[in-house]
């Protein structure tokens, strides 16, 4: 079974600073991480890889800080990290990185199947999986929350409504959820070596492709909610009456209870 | 200009309506696959119905589903097509974007039109913050491509009955290699959407039986139990969560028990108008999102706050 995932190096939304004055966010060297769901379809297909055999190859897309998610790629245990890097793709929408990340598996070569993350950290499109299996007119089944490869892929995905379990052709496009499983923790020495393993590092115009966006973000801005913020402390068991009473008081004069 | 709108979600679908109303069109197509009942339903709410029949398609599948709305779509001139943003619709949308070579754009809280095209708010960060997109250079380019926006649910109000539309059946020829083995219906919320009180419990909680504490504060306050994803999606005590990959609820008071209040959760329920927290941690970030905090452990603070509501 050879495997492609997609992994984004997205910004950690937890650690994101905004300016106080414009409300904007301040991404220049904000730190970023592996999109959670995506180092989950890693764990996926590294499970899948254990049981039947065959390779992992990562894709991952995005400005030139995106390389750094190849140490924990490789630390995982992947055969092998594909990067394609520009200064202007953090300024990608979706519709290009799609078309970037199939290129790029093209470049690959065979696969009998992709895994990526359901909805990234970041960008929490939806978008980037369904559009990579259009591309490849493949099969796509969102939201994966288990599946199996062994005699035929089965899928099961959280459709909202209902969980669907569907029996697919390969090859498929499955993106996964948060739950499908809980991914593993390198050890230290893995990580160690891991840094010095090679990868395949692309530019646009290996892939005959150049910056072109439809979508594009005029503003972004942290919505400023004004909250009182009035905190009592009821740990000690003799002030916790008081300090209920107090907050109970202001709802009451809030008019909410 | 016509807009066309496609929702699987009966609720969401009138949502849509409302919204494509603001949009001024000056004609709403529905685009129904579903029954012949379904495709009633959406006549009384728009001009027109273009209908594929999904017993003919068979279960929700996205690839066979997206051949059916990209036939809907050509049969059509819509500049927008407004998609009900859930796990069905994304896809859907997503898709159809690649196949029509148009722009799709997902998480839609707000839409307008200006002479730039298409002008959406969605949220962006992971619910952190909202951007403000244009999606498309222009509205219109050629016939059949309309730009797609799929708008979550809970932002604009359901539409009432107004129309008798026309209802006209789409043919679609699909040979699918996908099977549907089965389909695990879930339970629905507790009407956590429409709540004037929700009181959400967090991993603070130890076991499941202790849920029986949140329900009663809830009584008390006269509201409703949500929870948290990991209550929901790991541990499976209810059928769904609060937060932006779940429910988003805009009460008139929230009560956050045993809730961290990580960014994804707060995203959720960032509307309401008063939020209200009981967390051992003093530095748990909740209190940063809160108007009123309580400092204590859950099991001592939350009976006292029950009897000293009941009194
Ligand atoms: C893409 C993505 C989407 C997500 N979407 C959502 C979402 O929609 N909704 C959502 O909820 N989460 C979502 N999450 C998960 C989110 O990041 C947090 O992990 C989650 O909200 C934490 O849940 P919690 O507050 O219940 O648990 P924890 O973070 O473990 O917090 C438990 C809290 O309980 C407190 N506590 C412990 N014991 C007691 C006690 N005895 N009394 C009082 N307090 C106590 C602790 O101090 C702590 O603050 C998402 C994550 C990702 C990556
Ligand atoms: N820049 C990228 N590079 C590699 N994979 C990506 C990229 N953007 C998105 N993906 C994949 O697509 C999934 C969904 O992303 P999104 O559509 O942005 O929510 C992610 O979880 C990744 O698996």
């Amino acid at each position: 079974m050879d495997i492609i995932v997609c992994i984004k190096q997205s910004y950690d939304v937890q650690q994101l600073k905004f300016d106080p004055k414009t409300g904007e966010p301040m991404l220049a060297g904000a730190p970023r991480k592996m999109s959670d769901m995506d180092r989950r379809a890693l764990e996926e297909a590294l499970k899948i890889k254990e049981n039947l055999g065959g390779t992992v190859k990562t894709v991952t897309v995005g400005p030139p800080e995106s390389r750094d998610v190849v140490k924990e790629i490789y630390a995982m245990g992947a055969d092998e990290a594909f990067v394609v890097t520009d200064l202007k793709l953090d300024k990608a929408d979706p519709d290009l990185t799609a078309k970037i990340i199939v290129e790029t598996i093209k470049k690959i070569g065979n696969f009998d199947l992709i895994l990526a993350g359901a909805a990234s950290t970041d960008d929490y499109s939806w978008q980037i999986p369904a559009k990579v299996a259009a591309l490849l007119d493949l099969p796509f089944f969102p939201n994966a929350v288990s599946m199996t490869v062994d005699g035929g892929l089965v899928v099961e995905s959280d459709l909202g409504d209902a969980i669907y379990k569907y029996k697919a052709p390969l090859p498929s496009v499955v993106s996964v959820s948060l739950e499908i499983n809980e991914p593993r923790i390198p050890t230290l020495s893995a990580i160690l070596k891991a840094s010095r393993k090679q990868f395949t590092d692309f530019y646009l115009q290996d892939l005959g492709l150049e910056v072109v966006t439809e979508l594009e973000v005029r503003k972004v801005v942290m919505p400023k909610v004004e909250r009182k913020n009035v905190v009592v402390e009821a740990t000690d068991p003799s002030k916790m009456e008081d300090g209920i009473k107090k907050i109970l008081d202001e709802l009451r004069k809030e008019n909410v209870i | 200009m016509e807009i066309m709108v496609y929702s699987e979600n009966e609720k969401l679908f009138k949502e849509l309506v409302t919204a494509a109303s603001h949009l001024n069109a000056s004609r709403i197509t529905s685009a129904v696959i579903g029954s012949k009942e379904d495709a009633e339903k959406a006549a009384k709410y728009t001009d027109k119905v273009l209908f594929v029949d999904s017993s003919e398609l068979g279960e929700y599948k996205p690839k066979e589903y997206v051949e059916a709305l990209c036939n809907i779509v050509k049969a059509s001139d819509p500049q927008v097509l407004l998609v009900g943003g859930t796990h069905k619709g994304n896809a859907l949308a997503a898709m159809l974007s690649v196949k029509l070579g148009e722009p799709s754009v997902t998480e839609v809280s707000d839409l307008k039109i200006t002479e730039e095209g298409l002008m959406v708010l969605r949220s962006a960060f992971g619910g952190v913050a909202v951007a403000e997109v244009r999606v498309g250079k222009k509205l219109f380019t050629k016939v059949a491509s309309p730009k797609i926006a799929c708008v979550k649910p809970g932002f604009f109000a359901p539409a009432e009955e107004s129309k008798n539309g026309e209802i006209e059946k789409i043919s679609v020829d699909v040979k699918s290699s996908t099977e549907v083995l089965e389909i695990k219906k879930k339970e629905t919320g507790a009407g956590l959407e429409d709540a004037d009180v929700v009181v959400v419990a967090g991993r603070g909680v130890k076991k499941k039986e202790d849920l029986s504490l949140i329900e009663d504060l809830a009584k008390a306050l006269g509201g409703v139990v949500g929870v948290t994803r990991p209550l929901s999606a790991d541990l499976h005590w209810a059928p769904t969560w609060v937060g932006m990959s779940g429910i988003a609820v805009k009460p008139k008071l929230y009560v956050g028990v045993g809730v961290s209040g990580q960014i994804q959760h707060i995203a959720g329920i960032r509307n309401s108008k008063v939020i209200m927290a009981v967390n051992t941690d003093p530095n748990a970030p909740i209190f940063e999102h809160a108007d009123y905090g309580i400092v204590g452990d859950l099991y001592q603070v939350v009976p006292k706050l029950i009897e000293m509501l009941k009194s």
